[in-house]
């Protein structure tokens, strides 16, 4: 049995576009800059970077070495090299997560990508319907409508209902693809794809970034200015650097936008050979990211975005990606001159972001599967295209309320990656010894890891992390854990003209320092307890009854700014059929972990009778 | 009421920016300008 991987990258430029093409996604365009304008603009940045710095460029390099060093033991998937790196059974369990996250990360990602296609070819044939002269109400209807349309997101199976609809061409085309281009192999596949793919989506992002700065203030428009875009988003609100939030979110924007500890880069990285550069590949990588992320991120969206719709509308886009890029911007491109061809351009960026981190989810599966069960890539590659449907399957069929992609996000998405970091930075730091880890990250590098972070990579980053770990989860966890449960958490907001109406008649409503007040009352409904009665957006708990059915609450909303105020009509749905979805979403994650346990149990025992060092309890041979 | 882009908006906007395509240039240039493999020894830097 040979220690040699089956596959190796084509060139040292090839795996660095391969790893930013992972990192690079959907997230980069539209999280960050909605991120960035709700905690503080500018300011946001200081925190940002200091995530950069201290977790997410440290927690790469580490991975990045991970993954070579698992290879020249001759494992690529996250739970061999992880058993490896812990010196025992509870990383290689442990590493389970770092297969999981991809998968499960495709069940629902391949959907957001075909809805990125679907999109971009109805720019290409004419728009996605939107009248510019209708006012901007009818505006945000059609596009949510539309939106809406796509997603099936009114209820379970809606795509299926009166025919085919053509997303799940889209859908098709997509799967299709990416089977086709991870069969081919690393060097055939992903990195053909991504050789090809990053260059043209800077040069399409640098386009459209040249054509956003020089929009000035567009007639018949908003009457804002494209510094009043930039203005939104990058004037520093420095009070917000104290507010934890502000901290959390940099921190998660960094750590999701990289992919670390996403079981990727790890299974990426062990293909290398040993005297393949892993610090600056690394860092390129990050850097790479980094560009799309605050260049074209953080001047495009947003900026076009106040420039066409407003501040009023933008700002309720930027809560979640979903919003920004499938409601907010069709707005602006219906009203920009030549729109249906940037519309087109903007997608087409989107969907091979997409493309390029799909990809990269499917490989460590592929290779997980080889490894431990010692199939060829012919049955990897079914056996990673069935599970993937049936993935795609459950999400595409439990559309309602989107819960179950949300779930899904949520729990693996997002938590889990936390966790595995958090394996892979101790395993680095503390078990194999961070002298010894960075002595090895410096084999072959054309550049010295900082001694600096000798200490970042064993206390900072770490402690950090835990930081992290603890916050995202109390601030987050008890919502999903409450779903679970059959607490239902509604959020109570003002819809889009009502939110409008407040703008208009409170003057400040645009100002980071606003002063206005909220106070909520109910009015009709089944009698409901919110949790803070004066907040801008406040949320109230309700038990899941037995064959409950959704129900609606009507509010009152009073606004006051000094001797000013208003009162306004407010009704809320609330989706009592959640925790149903969302319990049975956790059941096909659990069916999927217990599959992937009993495969790592499996290669365990089938190292072990060829007599591989899968406890890592031999260094690696060169 | 709307806020242009003031002076401390550009000077994050401008060093943000600045800064990350820089770096990014000077990852790609060296990784471009590199050997493919290098026989540096193993350790710590200075």
């Amino acid at each position: 049995m040979t220690n040699q991987p089956t596959q190796q990258w084509g060139s040292r430029l090839g795996v660095i576009l391969a790893v930013a093409g992972s990192a690079v996604g959907l997230g980069n365009f539209l999280r960050f800059p909605g991120n960035a304008a709700e905690n503080g603009g500018g300011a946001f940045m200081i925190p940002y970077f200091l995530a950069l710095v201290f977790l997410g460029i440290p927690i790469g390099w580490a991975e990045w070495a991970m993954g070579r060093y698992g290879g020249r033991k001759g494992f690529q998937s996250a739970p061999a090299i992880l058993g490896v790196w812990c010196k025992g059974a509870w990383g290689r369990y442990a590493g389970v997560f770092g297969v999981l996250i991809p998968l499960g990360v495709y069940f629902y990602y391949v959907l957001i990508e075909s809805w990125c296609l679907y999109y971009f070819w109805e720019y290409c044939t004419g728009g996605i319907g939107l009248d510019p002269t209708s006012n901007i109400d009818a505006q945000v209807k059609a596009t949510r409508g539309f939106f809406s349309e796509v997603t099936g997101d009114a209820a379970h199976g809606a795509l299926f209902t009166n025919g085919i609809h053509p997303m799940l061409l889209a859908f098709a085309t997509t799967v299709a693809v990416n089977i086709w281009f991870v069969y081919r192999g690393l060097s055939k596949g992903i990195e053909t794809v991504c050789k090809y793919a990053m260059p043209v989506m800077a040069v399409l992002g640098i386009v459209i970034l040249v054509r956003v700065l020089t929009l000035g203030e567009p007639e018949g428009t908003t009457g804002q200015s494209v510094s009043d875009g930039l203005g939104y988003l990058w004037n520093p609100n420095f009070d917000k650097l104290w507010d934890f939030k502000t901290w959390l979110a940099a921190a998660g924007q960094i750590f999701f936008s990289l992919s670390v500890g996403f079981g990727v880069i790890i299974n990426y990285a062990s293909y290398l050979k040993k005297k393949d550069d892993v610090v600056l590949s690394g860092l390129t990588a990050s850097a790479t990211n980094e560009f799309f992320e605050v260049v074209l991120g953080g001047l495009i969206t947003v900026t076009a975005s106040v420039v066409f719709v407003g501040i009023a509308v933008t700002a309720m886009g930027t809560g979640g990606s979903m919003s920004l890029g499938f409601k907010t911007l069709p707005m602006v491109f219906a009203k920009m001159p030549a729109g249906n061809l940037f519309g087109a351009a903007f997608f087409l960026i989107l969907v091979l972001a997409a493309i390029t981190s799909s990809l990269s989810m499917l490989q460590p599966t592929k290779a997980f599967f080889e490894e431990a069960l010692g199939v060829g890539k012919k049955v990897s590659t079914s056996m990673v295209t069935m599970w993937g449907l049936a993935g795609n399957a459950f999400v595409l069929w439990h559309s309602k309320g989107l819960t179950a992609l949300d779930t899904i996000d949520f729990w693996v998405g997002s938590f889990f990656i936390l966790v595995v970091a958090a394996v892979q930075i101790i395993a680095f730091g503390w078990i194999f010894g961070v002298e010894r880890g960075i002595a090895e990250a410096h084999a072959g590098a054309h550049l010295r890891i900082p001694r600096f972070f000798q200490f970042v990579i064993k206390y900072v980053a770490p402690a950090y992390l835990i930081v992290i770990i603890v916050g995202f989860t109390v601030r987050n966890a008890p919502a999903y854990v409450d779903t679970l449960l059959g607490n239902v958490m509604t959020t109570v907001a003002p819809d889009m003209p009502t939110e409008k109406q407040i703008a208009a008649d409170f003057a400040s409503h645009d100002n980071p320092g606003s002063t206005l007040t909220y106070a909520w009352k109910q009015v009709d409904g089944v009698q409901v307890q919110l949790d803070d009665a004066k907040a801008k957006k406040p949320a109230f708990p309700y038990k899941e009854p037995p064959d409950a059915k959704n129900f609606k609450v009507k509010f009152e909303l009073t606004v006051s700014e000094g001797t000013r105020s208003g009162s306004y009509p407010v009704e809320v749905e609330c989706d009592v059929e959640s925790p149903g979805n969302a319990r049975l979403t956790w059941y096909f994650l659990i069916l999927t972990i217990g599959g992937l346990v009993v495969i790592t149990a499996l290669g365990a025992k089938r190292w072990r009778a060829q007599g591989r060092d899968l406890d890592g309890l031999h260094p690696a041979k060169d | 009421m709307l806020a242009t882009l003031n002076a401390l908006g550009w000077t994050f906007m401008l060093v943000s920016c600045i800064g990350v395509t820089w770096l990014t240039y000077w990852c790609f240039k060296k990784v471009l300008t590199q050997p493919d493999e290098p026989d540096l020894p193993s350790g710590l830097g200075p």
